[in-house]
């Protein structure tokens, strides 16, 4: 069965490329704006959809910066919000599954690695991640009620079981942050999903 | 209404496949049928409703290569595991026998490459069990 994963930056955002495309492939955190650094022990002020080493802006993406740990800043905004109530189409990830046939899924996980091994750690950048599940402005969310830190093999986020009904589309929305814990550019840093289905 | 499953290679059979031996002779393939629920959980009906087990599982891929699981397992697993890092990607078939609980699965690709691992007994719709079990999680 012909199955495709792609990365959206946020619900109706462009696709992040994949790699071998040689175009806007990248997710990219910043600072204050694009290109804009993010100070030691700080977290992004905005994330981007980037080329590979980070010099051309491909669009803003909505981003989703570490508050406490349960709750974020969302885009400009100056007070946290719960991530319980950050809605899908806020999320800095929508991770995409398409078959040909309708399935369900299971085990779906989320990993940061250093984009050698999927088992190593990112390198240089402290990176906490998040599931949302808010498709109704008015229902409370029922996704991660806290950010999980995540690095390699050692702590990867589960995502959720999508098992209700056979579909042929599968999206899950991921908030995700980062922070640097030394000075410099930081490129050591990929992500990782899998999924299982029948 | 009766269950559709395959019981010989045609069209809709993948190159890369699952094939089930069942305790009333037939053999089942892997198929892709447009509108219809994943050939795994059709099969898992179709044992049900003719009141029948899994004898053996096998996978065989388009490369040629092949694996054989043993027989007379008192549960078989198969799933599809798709992964993606943003400069690679591929789909791993996945199958496996449950005992006791656990299960050890097989994971492998068309080109190769194959990974092992005991795991949780998912239970279904993931496995199918044998009958004796099925009518004893019934009761």
């Amino acid at each position: 069965m012909a199955s495709t994963i792609r990365w959206f930056g946020g619900a109706g955002s462009p696709e992040i490329a994949p790699a071998a495309s040689g175009g806007f492939n990248t997710l990219g955190f910043f600072g204050s704006s694009f290109g804009f650094s993010i100070r030691v022990g700080e977290y992004q002020t905005t994330t981007f959809r980037t080329n590979a080493n980070g010099t051309s802006n491909g669009s803003q993406l909505p981003n989703v910066r570490y508050a406490n740990t349960s709750g974020a800043f969302v885009g400009a905004a100056l007070v946290a919000e719960e991530l319980l109530e950050i809605e899908n189409n806020l999320a800095t990830l929508n991770i995409r599954l398409n078959t040909d046939n309708a399935i369900k899924t299971q085990n779906s996980r989320f990993r940061a690695f250093d984009r050698v091994n999927i088992n190593n750690n990112p390198s240089g950048v402290f990176i906490a991640a998040a599931e949302l599940r808010k498709d109704n402005a008015s229902v409370r969310g029922s996704g991660d009620q806290f950010w999980q830190q995540i690095y390699g093999s050692g702590s990867v986020l589960a995502l959720e079981d999508q098992t209700t009904a056979n579909a042929t589309q599968h999206d899950w929305y991921v908030a995700v942050t980062a922070s640097p814990v030394s000075i410099g550019e930081k490129t050591e840093i990929g992500f990782y999903f899998e999924t299982e289905f029948l | 209404m009766s269950v559709v499953v395959t019981k010989k290679v045609d069209g809709s059979v993948p190159k890369s496949r699952w094939i089930a031996s069942l305790s009333n002779g037939e053999t089942i393939f892997e198929d892709h049928k447009d509108g219809l629920d994943p050939a795994w959980e059709r099969l898992a009906r179709y044992v049900e409703q003719e009141g029948v087990s899994i004898t053996k599982l096998r996978a065989q891929f388009e490369s040629g290569r092949r694996i054989d699981l043993p027989a007379g397992q008192e549960g078989y697993i198969q799933k599809k595991k798709a992964w993606f890092t943003g400069s690679s990607g591929g789909v791993m078939l996945c199958v496996g026998y449950a005992s006791k609980g656990k299960c050890l699965i097989h994971e492998a690709s068309n080109d190769g490459d194959s990974f092992s691992a005991i795991q949780p007994d998912p239970g279904p719709p993931w496995t199918i069990y044998k009958k004796e079990i099925r009518d004893e999680m019934a009761r």
